[in-house]
C-alpha cells in the first residue's frame, strides 16, 4: 500500500512539474508575510541551515560594511518589499562578478561586481525585485521538492532499466538521467522567468522605470559579446545559462512586458551612493583579467562619469595589463586623458613611467616617475621607483 | 505496515553494519592529558543533521540539528565535570575573531585528515601529530580566558522510510543501494597558548544517532574515548 502510494505520488508530482511549465501566466499578487516554517518540515530545515550560513556571512571579511551604501540598498529593497520589508536582509558582498542570490529565510546577497555594473537605481531595483520574486514565490523550496521527486523517479527508472539487462541498458539509463537533469534545469528557467515578471511588477509599483530591467541584460550581453569569440565560451561553460533563460530572451521579454510605462531611473542617486566604493570595485574588476568585458564596462561607466579619473586610469591599466600589440599606446592615451580628470590616483604616473621606460622614452619616464614620487613620497615602492629615476 | 517498516529497518541496519567504519585518532608528542582544573573553551559546535530522501538527496532537519547540538553540549559538560575540567561555552554570536579562528581551524584539520596518515601522509612529519593554528589562537585565549579549545564538526544523516524502501527495491533488482545514513564527525583540542593541535579524532561510520540523548552519549564516547581525560 505504502509503496503504491509513494510511486503514485512521484508520478503526480512529476506531472505537476510538467503542468507548471505550461501555465503560470496568470496575474500575480503579493502574498502575505511568510511565517517561519515548522522546524520538523523540509522548509524549516533549509531555513535553519540558511540562518547558520547568514551568521557566517555576517562575520565574513568579504562583507561590505559601508553603512551609507548598505542603508541605500536596503532602502530600495524595502520600497519594493512593502509589508515584507522586516523579513528581508540585504548583504553586500565584495566579489567582482555579476550575481545576486536569495535564500528562503530572507537573506539576500548582492555582489560588488553587480553593483558596479548597474547604471542607475532602477536597474538595481530590477535585480532586487527579481530576487524578491524568488523569495515571495518560495522557489527554492519548490526546487528542492522537485529535485527530491525527480531523483526518486530517476532512481526507480534506473533500477527498472538496469533490470532489463540489455546491452543498451546503461545507455538508456544515462539518457534517463540526462532527461531528468534537463527537466530540472528547465524547471529552474521557469522560476527565473516568473521571478523576472514579479520583479518587474514590484519595481513598477515602486515607481521605477520598468524598461531599465531589460537594459540590465542588454548591458550584460554587450560585455559578453565583446569577447574574441563573441561570448561563445561563456554561454557554453557558465552554469548561469543552464539554470537561467538566455540573457537575450530576458531582455526582450522584459522590454515587451515593460511596454511604454515610465518611471524614475535614479541615475544621480545611484552614482552618488556608489561613489565611495567604486574605486575598490573598479580595482577588483581589473584583477579578473577579462580584458574585453572590462573594457566595455569601463567605457560604459565613463559615459555616465565623463570626468572620473579613477575609471579612466583603470581603462589604461586594462590595456597595460593585456600588453598586446598597440596596447601600450592605447594605455598611454587613456592615462593622458585621465590626467585632466578628477580623482586621478598618483599611481597613474607610475604606470605611465613604466610604459615610457619600456618604449625607451627615458626623459618622459623620468618626469612621470618624479611626478609619482612628488605626489606619493611615502609610497611602499618609492625606493624602487627612485632607483629607476637614477638609472634612466 | 509496522511489520514491514521493522523489516526494512532490520535490513538497512544489517547493511549498515556491513559497511566499514573508519576512525582516526592521534595526539601530539608530549601530550597525555589535560591537567585538573584546566579551562577548555567549547567552540560553537558546527552541527548539521540530514534526512536522506528516496533519491538520495540530503535534507537538513532543523529539529534534529537543534536536539543534537543540545545533547552534544550537555554531554561534553558532563564528561568534563567528571574530569574536573572547567568548560567555557562560547556563544555563536557571529563574532569575527571566533569566525576567523573557526575557518583557520577548518583548513588545518582538513590538512590533518588528508596528510596525517594514509596515502598522502607527509613524510617530513614522521607520523607525529605536528600541526598548529599559530599565534592567532592567542586571541581566543584573551577573549575567553581558557587555555584550551575544543572544536567539533558534526555531519550526521538518517535514511527516511522512502530511502529504506529504495534499498529493499534495489535488492529485489539485485542492485545494492546504500541507505546513505552516516556519521562524519571530527573533534580536536587546541592549546591556545601555542596554537598547537594537541589531539585530533575523526569518526566515519554508518551507525550512531545524535537525535536522542542516550545514543548521542555513545557517539560522544566513541569520539572522545582516546581524548584528553581518559588517561
Amino acid at each position: 500500500m505504502r509503496r503504491r502510494r509513494f510511486v503514485l505520488g512521484c508520478g503526480c508530482a512529476a506531472l505537476a512539474v510538467l503542468a507548471h511549465r505550461g501555465g503560470a501566466q496568470e496575474r500575480w499578487s503579493v502574498p502575505p508575510r511568510l511565517q517561519r516554517p515548522d522546524a520538523a518540515s523540509d522548509e524549516g530545515g533549509w531555513w535553519s541551515q540558511m540562518d547558520r550560513e547568514e551568521q557566517r556571512l555576517r562575520a565574513s571579511g568579504f562583507l561590505i560594511r559601508d553603512r551609507a551604501l548598505n542603508q541605500y540598498v536596503s532602502g530600495i529593497a524595502c520600497r519594493l518589499a512593502g509589508a515584507h520589508c522586516p523579513d528581508l536582509r540585504v548583504y553586500l558582498v565584495r566579489t567582482p562578478l555579476f550575481n545576486a542570490m536569495m535564500a528562503p529565510n530572507g537573506m539576500m546577497q548582492i555582489w560588488s561586481g553587480l553593483l558596479l555594473r548597474m547604471s542607475n537605481e532602477a536597474q538595481l531595483a530590477a535585480i532586487i525585485g527579481h530576487e524578491m520574486g524568488h523569495y515571495l514565490a518560495r522557489h527554492s523550496i519548490e526546487m528542492i521538492r522537485s529535485a527530491k521527486t525527480l531523483t526518486a523517479v530517476g532512481h526507480y527508472l534506473g533500477l527498472a532499466l538496469g533490470a532489463v539487462r540489455s546491452s543498451n541498458a546503461g545507455r538508456i539509463a544515462n539518457a534517463a538521467d540526462i532527461a531528468l537533469l534537463a527537466g530540472f534545469l528547465s524547471y529552474s528557467r521557469d522560476h527565473e522567468r516568473e521571478a523576472d515578471r514579479i520583479g518587474l511588477e514590484l519595481m513598477t509599483q515602486a515607481g521605477y522605470a520598468p524598461l531599465e530591467a531589460s537594459h540590465v541584460w542588454e548591458q550584460l550581453l554587450e560585455e559578453l559579446r565583446a569577447g574574441p569569440d563573441g561570448g561563445e565560451e561563456f554561454w557554453r561553460v557558465s552554469i548561469l545559462f543552464a539554470t537561467h533563460p538566455p540573457a537575450s530572451e530576458r531582455r526582450e521579454t522584459l522590454a515587451s512586458l515593460a511596454g511604454s510605462a515610465t518611471g524614475r531611473t535614479g541615475e544621480a542617486e545611484y552614482r552618488d551612493a556608489l561613489a565611495a566604493q567604486r574605486p575598490a570595485f573598479v580595482a577588483d574588476e581589473l584583477k579578473r583579467r577579462k580584458f574585453f568585458e572590462t573594457r566595455v564596462l569601463f567605457e560604459r561607466l565613463l559615459k555616465a562619469l565623463p570626468d572620473d579619473g579613477e575609471v579612466q586610469y583603470a581603462l589604461g591599466e586594462a590595456y597595460r595589463m593585456r600588453d598586446g600589440v598597440g596596447d601600450a599606446q592605447s594605455a598611454l592615451e587613456a592615462y593622458r586623458k585621465a590626467q585632466a580628470m578628477r580623482g586621478t590616483p598618483p599611481e597613474l604616473y607610475r604606470s605611465m613611467g613604466l610604459l615610457e621606460r619600456q618604449l625607451a622614452q627615458h626623459a618622459e619616464a623620468r618626469a612621470s616617475f618624479a611626478r609619482y614620487l612628488e605626489l606619493k613620497p611615502n609610497a611602499h615602492d618609492a625606493e624602487l621607483i627612485r632607483s629607476y629615476v637614477k638609472v634612466e | 505496515m509496522k511489520g514491514l517498516s521493522r523489516a526494512l529497518c532490520g535490513f538497512a541496519i544489517s547493511l549498515a553494519l556491513a559497511l566499514p567504519a573508519f576512525a582516526q585518532g592521534s595526539r601530539a608528542e608530549g601530550f597525555t592529558r589535560l591537567p585538573p582544573g584546566a579551562k577548555v573553551a567549547l567552540m560553537p559546535p558546527d552541527v548539521e543533521l540530514y534526512a536522506i530522501s528516496a533519491g538520495g538527496i540530503p535534507e537538513p532537519r532543523a529539529d534534529w540539528t537543534g536536539a543534537a547540538l543540545q545533547h552534544v553540549k550537555e554531554l561534553y559538560r558532563e564528561r568534563k565535570a567528571k574530569a574536573k575540567v572547567e568548560v567555557i561555552e562560547l556563544a555563536d554570536d557571529g563574532d569575527e575573531t571566533l569566525e576567523e579562528l573557526r575557518r583557520l581551524h577548518g583548513a588545518v584539520t582538513r590538512a590533518i585528515a588528508l596528510h596525517h596518515s594514509g596515502q598522502f601522509a607527509l613524510p617530513s612529519k614522521q607520523g607525529k601529530l605536528d600541526w598548529t593554528l599559530g599565534a592567532e589562537a592567542g586571541t581566543l585565549r584573551q577573549k575567553s580566558g581558557a587555555d584550551y579549545a575544543l572544536f567539533l564538526h558534526i555531519r550526521d544523516s538518517y535514511a527516511t522510510a522512502e530511502r529504506m524502501l529504495a534499498v529493499v527495491v534495489g535488492a529485489l533488482f539485485r542492485t545494492i543501494v546504500m541507505p546513505g545514513g552516516a556519521q562524519e564527525i571530527s573533534a580536536s583540542l587546541v592549546d591556545l597558548r601555542t596554537g598547537q593541535v594537541l589531539w585530533f579524532h575523526r569518526l566515519q561510520r554508518a551507525s550512531g544517532d545524535l537525535r536522542e540523548r542516550e545514543p548521542a552519549r555513545e557517539t560522544l564516547d566513541s569520539l572522545l574515548y582516546d581524548a584528553e581525560e581518559s588517561q
